[in-house]
């Protein structure tokens, strides 16, 4: 196999993550089912906080309190974790089935994902995560986030000597700077791509 | 004295880029008549704006005549969708992938060729596109670059024997 180990992304890769207006899909209704005034929606991941918090050097639960307190309910963060963590995963089965044919084909599988701690921790726990992957390699372990150099570098120290790692990412600047490191990339978007089938990927890897 | 129309194109080029208001009208006029020549001469064809894409369009050809001349260029046509060609193309070339591959399914491949007898250092870089054509089909465009780490004549020579390679290879896509 020409590749090994195969490295997928989880947001937009495993998992559908947007819609054609690159909203992401599982906080649609968040407003609805929860209560999360707009505003606050629109704090929840905003920057620089969210490059902090999924390089691991800034907790999400510290800042969902502050922001849950700030609107008078600091109690609804768990609720709204455990929502969270239940709407996004939403499985893409063709490009499981793409990686159920690696892991046959005898190739080491990983999920490479800029996260923060507690969904990175959610990820792992994953039966299907833990049964199909080697390892899941997250940006807030790592200290770095695609397409940060060091993402690639870090990640690259799970990998097995003499390994030709190459990253399934749905962001063309995560694919370009995976090559850049020496890695292999291939682009797969198929949230907003039609044209990027699983099928498409499965001629390149398998 | 009416200029060579190559002795204008890099100068007007110039001007026109730096400052459009400097261009000298009695050379302009000079150009029109010239190229109006034989004409009616009731449009005035050529234009400051005319002039200046002509200028560019001439440089990208320039540029680009000069870089495909170090460079195996091939193409091809062919009635199948993008879909089946990818999937023809990534098994056929499957053996020369490897480390710094860079793919977008269905639409690019760029990764590296070297062969076992090549020395080290000596790589070329392939670059394929697959284009939906006006036919409903697949164009598949490849430009196979870094031939100049191959010293002198070896260069010529082995770009050369790839060009009749690339041709090879596009001919076993198209074949049924």
């Amino acid at each position: 196999m020409t590749f090994d180990p195969v490295c997928f992304d989880f947001d937009g890769v495993l998992v559908r993550s947007r819609r054609a207006d690159r909203s992401f899909l599982w906080s649609a209704a968040l407003e609805a089912d929860l209560g999360v005034p707009p505003e606050l929606k629109a704090s929840l991941f905003a920057q620089p906080h969210w490059q902090e918090i999924i390089c691991g050097r800034e907790a999400f639960r510290d800042r969902l309190s502050r922001l849950f307190a700030a609107i008078g309910r600091p109690d609804d963060v768990d609720a709204f974790i455990a929502y969270w963590l239940a709407k996004d995963l939403d499985w893409r089965e063709d490009a499981l089935a793409v990686a159920r044919d690696l892991k046959r084909k005898g190739a080491k599988l990983y999920v490479a994902t800029n996260q923060d701690r507690i969904r990175a921790s959610h990820i792992r726990a994953l039966p299907l995560i833990k049964e199909l992957f080697d390892g899941v390699v997250a940006s807030s372990d790592l200290g770095a986030a695609k397409p940060e150099a060091a993402f690639f570098e870090r990640a690259a120290r799970h990998f097995a000597a003499g390994a030709a790692p190459v990253l399934v990412d749905d962001d063309a600047r995560n694919v370009r700077a995976a090559v850049q490191a020496g890695w292999s990339g291939a682009h797969f978007d198929p949230d907003l791509d039609p044209d990027a089938t699983a099928e498409s990927l499965r001629a390149l890897l398998l | 004295m009416t200029p060579k129309e190559d002795d204008i194109y890099p100068k007007y080029c110039f001007r026109l880029s730096h400052d459009d208001k400097a261009w000298p009208n009695r050379e302009l006029e000079a150009l029109k008549a010239k190229f109006n020549a034989g004409g009616d001469g009731s449009f005035p064809v050529i234009t400051k704006n005319v002039l200046l894409i002509s200028a560019l369009k001439r440089g990208l050809r320039f540029f680009r005549e000069d870089a495909q001349s170090h460079c195996v260029h091939q193409n091809i046509e062919l009635p199948a969708e993008a879909s089946a060609v990818w999937r023809a193309l990534t098994e056929m070339l499957a053996p020369h992938l490897r480390a710094g591959t860079q793919a977008v399914p269905n639409e690019s491949l760029q990764f590296t060729w070297t062969e076992p007898d090549w020395r080290d250092g000596e790589s070329t870089a392939c670059s394929i596109r697959l284009r939906a054509s006006f036919h409903g089909g697949t164009r598949v465009e490849v430009v196979h670059s870094g031939w100049e780490v191959f010293p002198g004549a070896e260069a010529t020579a082995r770009k050369a024997a790839f060009d009749a390679k690339w041709r090879d290879l596009l001919a076993r896509l198209a074949a049924p």
